[in-house]
């Protein structure tokens, strides 16, 4: 029940984000975590949990999918990829969000 | 357009996919939550090998790693609610949940589920019964514009009464409202079918005489052959009839031939026309037979046509024509006949009723006040798990606390509540349901003739969906409160065990104080109903009948006219019965009467005093014809006068035997043996004047609960062999036993009966004394069914207050100690504790009562001879509860008072 607007704003980039980390391979979520903080020089703090969901909730909407597979050290680990879908979300959403910052960012720059 | 076709099909192909993945999640659950839990775990375990690598000893990394992760299990709530169908999902959850926990709590579980069960139970045996019969439209087609026309006489005291045949034709031919037709019928009555049909032997079938045509106008059709014809119903030379399915299966093996078939009627040969549908029974339900008045045209002419109100009309509104406009036009017809014949000294109004209400009558209220009684038990019951509830939830609101800190929202906690209460009123629910529906078929059985188209009562798709209905309000009606209440604490109060400090359970008591007042004022209305009956039906069996019911038991026979053919034939067939029937062992006596006290009459007249003028007053009495023995043999008693005598025969001066209240009514303070009086009937042309002979206690007539009416006694001999008189061949032979079981005597009557003519239909042999009985039937289910409710109702209540003062005992347990300890008497203390309950009590009383006089007044007409606000009843209903309610008080406010000081300060 996301009733409030900047939950769903967040929510909207955290997915995007997401799906970016995804864009190069398969990943698991640590490893998500890890290139979001990375990604962005640790600028957008991602509490690392509320990483879960989302995933959880891109599986569902088919943008991503999931399998098993052993981890750099060996251990069982769920895996997430982009499925051919999520490819063209991710290439629609950047192509939105770009758009949306560069507006945000001229009418930003207008002086007042 | 291809682009956003692209679109639109990658959104559905996403829909279609999503729908498949969350329906997978939801049956492989167990799996995904496990998978869940390793893929934190292998998170968990690689921050903290990450802290662990930059220095972090092994315990401090793994609480960083946690701290950064967040909370694990909202998360993993957050995650079912993205992948799972969150509603579904969490339902069954919650329904498990519940199952579980009320398994932890069995006797609260099996508490409130015969609560619940109970208050379920009587709304589902009442309702389907309201239903059929007070709101499924009549198995008619267009039923809502079918009416009952009625006329009044007010001067005679006749309200809605049936209508005289002439009034009847005249309607039919001048009123233009009725498009669909007038026809009209009379009381059930009965026929001698004679052994027509092949092999059976003569039986005795009931049925109704009708005006013709008639299943046209209800609209309903034959099964086979035809409705009568408008002109069969002026006697012709052929008589016809139609019979039921039923008897055309019984009788004829379902023949198709059966059309034109001969059926011979107390002795009179009958062309079958027409076969009714399997299941028509109207006016009442088993009648076998519907054949015409016999009317001549000449009767047109005779005042008495117009006089003898016997046929009850009913009718079909024209297609546009309101009952209202219906109803003026019949009025103004009616004021016009009676002028035109103002010879007749009649001022007849008429009007009418929709025909449902009609057939429904009086039962209505008393089914109304039973449903009002079934859903004020349920309330209580309500009340009682709401409060019980309440308590389970105080008890438990550290569970709940911890789970709210755990990250459980409040919704969750509600909802999970919910799921509970609702659970407990499905279960409880359906074994009330079930256990209702029995009740439905034990009442219908018991009620039998008294409740109309109990042949119609039954359980359909409809009346189990009102029961959902009840179950799920129940639910949410005892369900919410607790669970709102639970879900407002505040966690960390309640870890600190403060939730079950002050505040919280002011507010609980308030609301369970509430609750329990509520519970006790209703019980208080229900055993003021219940008093009521009682009290009444009490009443009703100290009333005098009039007659000495004990040892006597009537058997009626029937003459056929084909074999009896003249008064003469009959005179003497009732004279060498009787003479036979007298000499048989353990006969006292054996008497002839027309028809018993208790059996309306349907002949009633009017009658004259020799030397006055006809007045208003001396109207309507009613006629029967009797052996010179009659009133010795019942035991009613002789007030005036020698009574008749054996020699009162066609040669001697006509004499009339009346009861007290027509002896009070016409002769005010005078002795009316040796006055003369004549009856109009057989007084058109001339007076005939009777002299009467003797005056005798009133016997109830209409019902126990009625005034007798006035009433003529003629001796059977003069009667038949005298004067222009019916033939009486269906008398009623009363016997008293010399000893015993006077039913013992009716197989020896049979044999006796039968060797004097062996196809003599005997029948409706009854017991004066069930008689009787029968006649407060009515009274005595009311009676029975209110008591129920109310001892039910007594029982809840009782527990309620028990679980309210022991709860009160065992929350304050330690302030009673300290109170003990610092001296405080018993009494004290017991005041402390008990003081509000009982003034809760008290207001709950007092509110029990004041509705109870408000809806005393739905049992008026429901009662005989108790007041609906009677105050030693009231009062009597007050005191039950108050003893039920110390009762249920005393044990836990005497467990306050053995508080040990020492121990309590101890805890």
């Amino acid at each position: 029940m996301p009733e409030d607007p900047r939950a769903d704003l967040l929510q909207g980039t955290l997915d995007l984000l997401i799906l970016k980390a995804l864009a190069h391979g398969a990943m698991h979520g640590w490893g998500i975590a890890q290139r979001l903080a990375q990604m962005s020089s640790e600028a957008l703090q991602v509490q690392q949990g509320s990483l879960y969901p989302a995933v959880h909730r891109l599986e569902r909407q088919g943008w991503i999918r999931s399998r098993w597979g052993a981890s750099e050290n060996n251990r069982r680990a769920r895996y997430y990829e982009l499925t051919r879908a999520g490819g063209r979300r991710l290439a629609d959403e950047t192509e939105t969000w770009k758009k949306f910052a560069a507006a945000v960012a001229r009418v930003l720059e207008v002086p007042a | 357009m291809s682009r956003r076709w692209g679109a639109r099909i990658a959104t559905l192909g996403a829909a279609w996919r999503s729908a498949g993945f969350r329906l997978r999640t939801l049956f492989g659950r167990a799996a995904l939550e496990r998978d869940d839990d390793e893929e934190v775990r292998f998170h968990l375990e690689m921050a903290a090998s990450r802290h662990a690598a930059q220095g972090m000893g092994a315990e401090e990394a793994r609480a960083a790693a946690r701290r950064e992760f967040g909370a694990v299990d909202a998360l993993r709530e957050a995650s079912r609610d993205e992948r799972g169908i969150p509603w579904l999902e969490t339902t069954l959850r919650d329904l498990r949940w519940a199952a579980r926990s009320l398994r932890r709590a069995p006797a609260f579980t099996a508490t409130v589920l015969v609560m619940v069960a109970l208050g379920v139970a009587g709304v589902a045996a009442i309702v389907p019964i309201v239903r059929s019969v007070l709101v499924s439209p009549l198995p008619f087609p267009q039923p809502e514009r079918l009416v009952a026309l009625w006329e009044s006489e007010p001067q005679r005291g006749w309200e809605q009464a049936q209508a005289s045949p002439a009034n009847l034709l005249d309607w039919r031919e001048q009123l233009r409202s009725f498009g669909g037709g007038i026809t009209g019928h009379s009381w059930p009555t009965g026929w001698a079918l004679g052994g027509g049909g092949g092999a059976s032997r003569a039986e005795r079938v009931g049925g109704v005489n009708v005006v013709a045509p008639f299943f046209s106008v209800l609209g309903v059709k034959l099964a086979l052959g035809r409705d009568f014809r408008r002109d069969e119903q002026w006697a012709s030379g052929e008589r016809v009839a139609i019979i039921s399915h039923e008897l055309w299966q019984r009788r004829f093996g379902g023949a198709a031939g059966v059309i034109g078939r001969r059926l011979e009627l107390d002795g009179a040969p009958h062309t079958i026309v027409g076969v009714a549908p399997a299941g028509f029974g109207f006016p009442q339900p088993g009648l076998d037979l519907w054949v015409p008045f016999e009317w001549y045209p000449r009767f047109r002419a005779l005042p008495w046509f117009r006089i003898a109100h016997y046929v009850k009309p009913i009718a079909r509104l024209a297609p546009g024509v309101s009952a209202g406009a219906a109803a003026s036009e019949l009025r103004q017809l009616a004021v016009r006949l009676s002028r035109e014949h103002a010879e007749m000294d009649l001022s007849s109004g008429a009007g009418l009723t929709p025909l449902r209400e009609w057939v429904v009558g009086e039962a209505k209220q008393r089914l109304l006040v039973l449903l009002g009684a079934v859903v004020l038990l349920l309330l209580v019951a309500c009340a009682n798990v709401a409060s019980l509830l309440f308590a389970r939830a105080s008890v438990r609101t550290r569970e709940l606390s911890v789970r709210s800190a755990l990250g459980a929202a409040r919704s969750r906690l509600v909802r999970q509540l919910l799921t509970e209460s609702l659970l407990l009123a499905s279960v409880g629910g359906a074994l009330g349901t079930a256990l209702g529906f029995a009740g439905t078929r034990l009442l219908v059985a018991l009620a039998g003739e008294t409740l109309p188209r109990h042949a119609e009562v039954g359980v359909d798709g409809g009346v189990l969906g009102v029961a959902l209905l009840v179950i799920l309000a129940t639910g949410l009606v005892f369900g919410v409160g607790p669970g709102l209440r639970a879900a407002a604490v505040a966690p960390a109060a309640a870890m600190r065990g403060e939730g079950r400090g002050a505040t919280g359970d002011r507010e609980l008591l308030r609301s369970r104080g509430w609750l329990m007042l509520a519970e006790v004022a209703m019980a208080t209305v229900l055993v003021a109903g219940a008093g009521l009956a009682i009290r009444s039906l009490t009443e009703l069996l100290h009333v005098d009948a009039g007659f000495e019911p004990r040892g006597r038991v009537a058997v009626s026979y029937d003459l056929p006219a084909a074999r009896y053919a003249d008064n003469a034939a009959v005179e003497q067939m009732h004279r060498r019965l009787l003479a036979r029937v007298r000499a048989l062992p353990g006969v006292a006596a054996a008497e002839l009467v027309s028809s018993l006290a208790l059996e309306q009459s349907q002949w009633t007249s009017d009658f004259i005093v020799e030397g006055r003028p006809a007045t208003a007053e001396l109207v309507d009495f009613n006629r029967r014809i009797v052996t010179p023995g009659y009133f010795a043999a019942l035991g009613v008693r002789r007030l005036s006068g020698p009574g008749f005598r054996d020699g009162d025969d066609e040669r001697a001066a006509p004499v009339v035997v009346v009861n007290a209240t027509l002896a009070r009514r016409a002769f005010p303070g005078v002795d009316p043996v040796g006055k003369h009086i004549g009856l109009q009937s057989d007084s058109y042309e001339r007076p005939l004047w009777r002299t009467i002979v003797g005056v005798v206690a009133d016997e109830k007539v209409d019902g126990l609960g009625r005034p007798a009416p006035m009433e003529v006694f003629l001796p059977l001999r003069q009667e038949l062999m005298g004067h222009p008189g019916l033939p009486l061949r269906t008398p009623t032979l009363v016997l008293r036993a010399a000893v015993g079981d006077p039913s013992a005597l009716l197989p020896v009557v049979r044999r006796a009966v039968g060797e004097l003519d062996p196809d003599l239909p005997l029948y409706d042999a009854r017991t004066l004394a069930g008689m009787v009985q029968e006649g407060s039937a009515r009274e005595r289910l009311l009676m029975v069914l209110l008591a129920t409710f109310a001892v039910l109702a007594l029982v809840l209540a009782t527990v309620g207050v028990y679980g309210l003062i022991a709860f009160l005992v065992a929350q304050r347990r330690r302030e009673i100690g300290i109170r003990l300890a610092l001296g405080a008497g018993a009494g004290d203390v017991v005041q402390t504790i008990v003081g509000r309950a009982a003034l809760l009590c008290g207001g709950g009383l007092v509110l029990g009562l004041v509705v109870a006089l408000l809806a005393g007044r739905t049992l008026r007409g429901l009662l005989y001879g108790v007041e609906p606000a009677d105050p030693a009843t009231l009062l009597a209903a007050a005191s039950c509860l108050a003893l039920a309610a110390v009762l249920a008080g005393w044990w836990p406010a005497r467990q306050a008072t053995r508080v040990s000081p020492l121990e309590t300060l101890r805890e």
